[in-house]
């Protein structure tokens, strides 16, 4: 039983919470020794691929920052040396570098920094995915069509030679039939030219065949809003149709809860993001997960859900969900404490919603943005400045109470917020937690995986596994909130026994999230903090330009 | 068939036009350079992978390789275009008429060919990284195409020499001692870019011919199809008694020397997953013993050399595997099994970053690593079968490579 538990600790501390669609970067501010540091990392979309890893050093003076990649699967005793990371010419502070990542799954950047404040680390999970498909651009297509033909015909005219006139003294001249010889050769060669290139593009094709095979392919999952009791229910059911070939029949079995939660579902009404839910479905059986769906208006919805394996792979599944209106013999099931939903204006005609319980109206960076119980919240900016994609930001929210004090937020999931960011057309989405929350988590799972010396992962009985995880989320749920808040605070490695408090992060009223939009358009984040043990949901928009190239 | 080791001798009618252009052109030792620095360049860059793991475009090792397909090309090229433009009537007499404009040896077009190739993969193997990974295997279709240049440039650095090699027998005013020197020196430059020639042949099946697989009849298939084709044709090619022997003993030397200097140096390994944690470069094979067959081929052509060439050919292609197979078969097993072999002489102890270094069967035949006798035997035949085509066809490019003249 203990082993068990230990067992499952280690799973928990191994949750990375980054799951995503469309926005493949990770940011992560954390302190590391000394150092206060921002790093923003650009995972290739090509395995095996180069990482794209910049370090800006906030606070402290860095002389070396270098960087090694940690799979899960080969642990610490498996990874390469560091390689110093360069430093930025003229921009103090800011180191650049690659990191090599070689094959698909769960894995990490570890950084190392040395200067004035000593040595410190800090390490940052990565999913290693192939997720792009490329053709060849026109020109290069072009060019390498003009040089192929030239080889194909310079190896046929070679040829001919070789058989003709190559085997000339000097000053001979071909005969007759000598020169058909070179004919009938060169024909000879042409042909089995073109097998041979029919050949190289087969073997071209298969390989495109290969890598398509490998390619990322998100989860698939069906969801529905089932009756029960006269209860409207949320169900989710993984699609597990074309599995073998993946070798994935065990992965569900190995989920590992995320701040406490097996899944954390999303529901977004489209086109004008103007309704949102936050609820946290149960596992019922393997591929089943349920949760009471919300009073959300009727519409179209996209759903994310987010799931992570014990080994910090992290994934979003997606799907599209029509919610009819509720039948008025319905009642409203309770909704779990952590789930919640709100109604806000629709993206294009801001301002217009029908004022009613659990509508907010939705803000912009620099102006007031009110909760339902009065309480706000300002996003540091400017309201009419476009960000810009690409570059890594603090998106940073000041809250107050009703009475214009400082709010300082209750933590909600062992965080002190949460937020979610979409792309109005549902294309980027992320679930993103304050500064050095996820990282902490992540860190703390490989650091796990670090200090075991065993080359390769040990790999759990999925069976015991998943029963062990169903008992633990049991016990959770029926804990009173604040020992669970605790316990995950605890979980997280936030939670300073000695102070009775938050570590780890300033708890202060300000929340800021790092983050880099991946490409340009209308975004709206959905900022969700805790007050007076109610969940509270703000809604902000935002627009983000394309980096200018010149 | 009148071919015989020993050329009938010259008819001295055309002599005359030779006379203005004595001696070994610069270009040749250019390009037999060019093909020592591709292969070297090669077996460093796999060596390069099995120790260190990740590179870039302009690794070193990639830069000899590179280095050989510039020397190659630009001398190649230069030769070409000098004939062409600056040519006197009797270079262009002397030369093969490309597309009715160029005027190159057959040697340069091969060197030319290799190098443009080798030019070409570079955008297209950039191009596959970005689209397919960066690959770390030896052979992809743009790799193909870039080790295609390779025996482009190989290829050509022998017909190169092979063709100045031919034409030094009408340089008959030159002088007996001054022939005879020249001669020399283009032996051995033909040895020299075959045995190179040879280096990569054994390179690209190198995978089939590791120590592991040396009890399975898989082995001599490929040993047997392919390694008879080159050898009986640098045979035929040249009028030497140890034309073979020659060759297969700067294969023997250059993979010796490769495997004893590149450990010296220290490599570690900059991918994960690692499992063999390494200090030094882990070398490449240690060769094949060709240099076996190679002196039974020279001894049994010379004795029968007025054979022809059907019958050669069963005579050799059998010699040749039957010395190989008892010979490799149990060096093989020595380099497999004895602790003996385990040091920087047999480097039998090299083993890859990635793979587990208390593997059961490092230093032990597994049970799939072995062949039950009558499967054996099948194979064997096989492989026989295979030996005989390929000392065939090896007999029949030889007889060409004899005949070259530009």
């Amino acid at each position: 039983m203990k082993s068990c538990f230990s067992l499952i600790l280690f799973m928990l501390l191994s949750a990375a919470s980054y799951a995503h669609v469309g926005s493949a970067g990770v940011q992560m501010q954390a302190q590391a020794g000394g150092y206060k540091v921002l790093v923003s990392i650009v995972p290739p979309d090509v395995i095996p691929g180069t990482a794209q890893v910049s370090v800006y050093i906030e606070y402290g003076e860095a002389r070396k920052v270098s960087v090694r990649p940690i799979y899960f699967y080969s642990g610490d005793k498996g990874a390469p040396t560091s390689d110093a990371l360069a430093p930025v010419a003229g921009q103090k502070g800011q180191f650049q570098g690659a990191v090599w990542l070689m094959e698909p799954g769960s894995s990490s950047a570890q950084i190392s920094i040395e200067g004035m404040q000593g040595d410190a680390e800090l390490i940052i999970p990565i999913v290693a995915v192939s997720t792009a498909e490329r053709d060849m651009p026109k020109g290069l297509g072009i060019g390498l069509g003009i040089v192929g033909l030239l080889l194909f015909l310079l190896m046929i005219t070679t040829i001919g030679a070789s058989v003709s006139d190559g085997l000339l003294k000097p000053g001979q001249n071909l005969t007759p039939a000598q020169n058909r010889k070179r004919w009938i050769n060169m024909g000879i060669a042409t042909v089995i030219c073109s097998l041979i290139l029919y050949g190289g593009s087969s073997w071209w094709d298969s390989w495109a065949a290969e890598y398509k095979q490998w390619l990322y392919k998100p989860l698939k999952a069906k969801t529905a809003v089932i009756d029960t009791d006269s209860q409207r229910v949320f169900q989710l059911k993984i699609d597990t149709t074309n599995w073998d070939r993946r070798m994935k029949r065990s992965m569900l079995s190995t989920l590992v809860p995320d701040h406490g939660k097996i899944m954390h579902t999303f529901l977004v009404r489209t086109p004008g993001l103007d309704a949102f839910a936050h609820v946290h479905p149960d596992r019922k059986d393997t591929l089943t997960f349920e949760a009471a769906l919300p009073d959300l208006p009727a519409g179209k919805y996209l759903v994310y859900s987010d799931i992570v394996q014990y080994t910090g792979f992290a994934e979003t599944i997606v799907d599209t969900l029509v919610i009819n209106a509720k039948p008025a013999a319905h009642v409203a099931k309770a909704l779990s404490e952590d789930d919640t939903y709100i109604i806000t204006d629709p993206l294009d005609t801001p301002g217009k919603v029908p004022m009613g319980e659990n509508v907010v109206i939705c803000g912009k960076p620099g102006t007031k943005t009110v909760f339902k119980d009065g309480s706000y919240a300002i996003w540091e900016g400017k309201p009419d400045k476009a960000l810009e994609a690409g570059k890594p930001y603090q998106l940073n929210f000041e809250i107050f109470n009703p009475d214009n004090s400082p709010c300082f937020p209750e933590p909600y999931l062992g965080m002190l917020g949460h937020a979610v960011i979409m792309r109005s057309d549902g294309s980027v989405y992320i679930h993103l937690h304050p500064s050095g929350s996820y990282s902490m988590a992540a860190e703390q799972s490989f650091e796990s995986r670090i200090s075991d010396t065993a080359h390769v992962a040990r790999w759990p009985k999925p069976d015991v596994f998943r029963d062990s995880i169903d008992r633990h989320l049991a016990q959770l749920k029926a804990m009173p909130t604040v020992d669970r808040e605790i316990f995950l605070m605890k979980e997280m490695g936030m939670y300073n026994v000695t102070e009775g408090g938050m570590t780890g992060m300033e708890h202060g009223t300000r929340i800021s999230f790092p983050y880099a939009f991946p490409k340009g358009g209308q975004y709206r984040i959905f900022l969700q903090i805790k007050r007076n043990e109610k969940v509270l949901t703000g809604a902000f928009d935002v627009k983000v330009s394309d980096p200018v190239t010149l | 068939m009148q071919d015989t080791v020993a050329p009938p001798p010259i008819i001295g009618d055309r002599t005359l036009t030779i006379q203005a252009s004595p001696g070994i052109p610069i270009y040749i030792f250019a390009t037999v350079f060019a093909s020592f620095c591709v292969i070297t360049g090669l077996i460093w860059d796999i060596c390069w992978h099995m120790s260190i793991g990740r590179d870039g475009l302009l690794s070193p090792p990639h830069l000899v390789i590179y280095l050989g397909a510039v020397v190659a090309g630009l001398f190649s090229g230069y030769e070409i275009l000098r004939k062409t433009f600056w040519g006197n009537a009797i270079e262009k007499a002397a030369s093969v008429k490309i597309w009715g404009f160029f005027y190159s040896s057959l040697g340069s077009l091969f060197c030319v060919w290799g190098a443009l190739s080798m030019l070409t993969s570079a955008p297209f193997d950039d191009w596959w990284h970005n689209t397919y990974g960066l690959d770390v295997t030896i052979l992809s279709p743009p790799h193909t195409v870039l080790i295609l240049g390779i025996i482009g440039i190989q290829f050509g650095a022998m017909i190169s020499v092979i063709a100045v090699k031919n034409q030094m027998k009408l340089f008959g005013s030159l002088g007996e001692e001054r022939v005879k020197a020249s001669d020399k020196t283009l032996f051995w430059l033909f040895a020299l870019s075959a045995g190179f020639l040879l280096t990569i042949w054994f390179t690209l099946i190198s995978e089939e011919l590791g120590r592991m697989r040396v009890h399975r009849s898989s082995y001599y298939v490929f040993a047997g199809a392919a390694f008879p084709l080159l050898l009986m044709a640098v045979g035929k090619a040249v009028s030497h008694k140890w034309a073979v022997t020659a060759v297969a003993a700067v294969y023997t030397a250059l993979m010796l020397g490769t495997l004893w200097i590149i450990p010296l140096f220290p490599a570690e390994p900059k991918l994960g997953p690692i499992l063999n944690h390494i200090t030094h470069y882990q070398g490449f094979h240690f060769p094949l013993l060709l240099i076996a067959p190679a002196v039974v081929i020279d001894i049994l052509r010379y004795r029968f050399a007025h054979w022809n060439d059907w019958k050669l050919t069963l005579l050799l292609g059998f010699a040749f595997l039957a010395v190989f197979f008892v010979v490799q078969w149990f060096f093989g097993g020595f380099l497999m099994e004895s602790p003996y072999a385990r040091n920087w002489f047999f480097g039998s102890h090299y083993w890859y970053f990635g793979n587990d270094p208390n593997w059961e069967y490092r230093y032990k035949f597994g049970p799939w690593m072995l062949e039950e006798m009558p499967q054996l035997l099948k194979g064997l035949g096989i492989a026989l079968v295979l030996t005989l085509i390929s000392t065939r066809i090896g007999l029949a490019w030889g007889n060409w490579m004899h005949k070259i003249q530009r």
